[in-house]
């Protein structure tokens, strides 16, 4: 479900890079590169992973 | 003798094309992880979505540069040069250290990898590469951008609006499949309830 809200933030960075809105698009660029750092690393870090 | 204008307008020609290049390079894996999605049948693991994340974030870099050109006053053109490429080598280290981490789960010996292998090489390996490439012309266009960056740019062509519409498309497609996918995973899950 997360993967689907990240994918959903870059859309809105997308519209926001495309409309011209600049301070919007540093901040939800800010927040996609949290997102899928924190995802990874709750990723690397759960037992889960280790049967991929 | 050449004069630094005529050196700026043949570094805005090159710096004009690197972003559209960047942009149609990183959206080829993009479709081909559909290919393999949906005409292979392989549904792809958390770590192959944050890969694809970590793609689109890095097509956003020269997206950033390609959407701002057209209007030099609001922006100066060294400036949304650095600042794209910036954001292509933040998403490209980010990929890179995504895909290392799926190739080490896998590098045990007698371990068949994750998905069919394209050419030999698993998805995630081809990942890896791709990254290192994004890296390494991320960091080529910072270092050459004082000669790079387009100082003077018109209204954006017909092919700017077709890269764009390409990698939009793109990003659109996989927020609708990955939406889809998880609502059709809860709502299967409701019902075992």
């Amino acid at each position: 479900m997360i993967e689907a809200g990240i994918f959903f933030l870059l859309t809105i960075l997308f519209l926001a890079l495309v409309r011209g809105y600049r301070t919007l698009a540093v901040v939800v660029f800010l927040l996609c590169f949290t997102f899928i750092l924190f995802d990874f690393l709750y990723h690397a870090t759960s037992p889960l992973s280790l049967s991929l | 003798m050449p004069s630094a204008t005529d050196h700026s307008a043949n570094g805005g020609r090159l710096g004009w094309m690197l972003p559209h290049f960047f942009l149609g390079a990183i959206s080829v894996p993009l479709l081909a992880a559909f290919w393999v999605e949906f005409i292979w049948q392989e549904a792809p693991c958390t770590l192959c979505l944050l890969q694809r994340m970590c793609m689109l974030l890095a097509g956003m870099g020269p997206l950033w540069i390609l959407s701002q050109q057209a209007d030099p006053s609001r922006v100066a053109p060294l400036a949304l040069w650095s600042r794209g490429f910036g954001v292509s080598v933040l998403a490209g280290a980010l990929g890179l250290s995504i895909a290392l981490r799926q190739i080490l789960l896998h590098i045990l010996p007698d371990d068949p990898g994750f998905s069919s292998p394209i050419l030999g090489y698993h998805l995630y390996s081809w990942a890896f590469g791709i990254f290192v490439l994004v890296l390494l012309c991320s960091g080529g266009c910072l270092l050459f951008a004082q000669t790079l960056a387009p100082t003077t740019v018109g209204k954006k062509s017909k092919i700017t609006w077709a890269t764009i519409g390409l990698f939009g498309a793109l990003i659109l497609a996989n927020t609708l499949v990955v939406s889809y996918k998880a609502m059709a995973a809860g709502l299967a899950a409701g019902d075992l309830q």
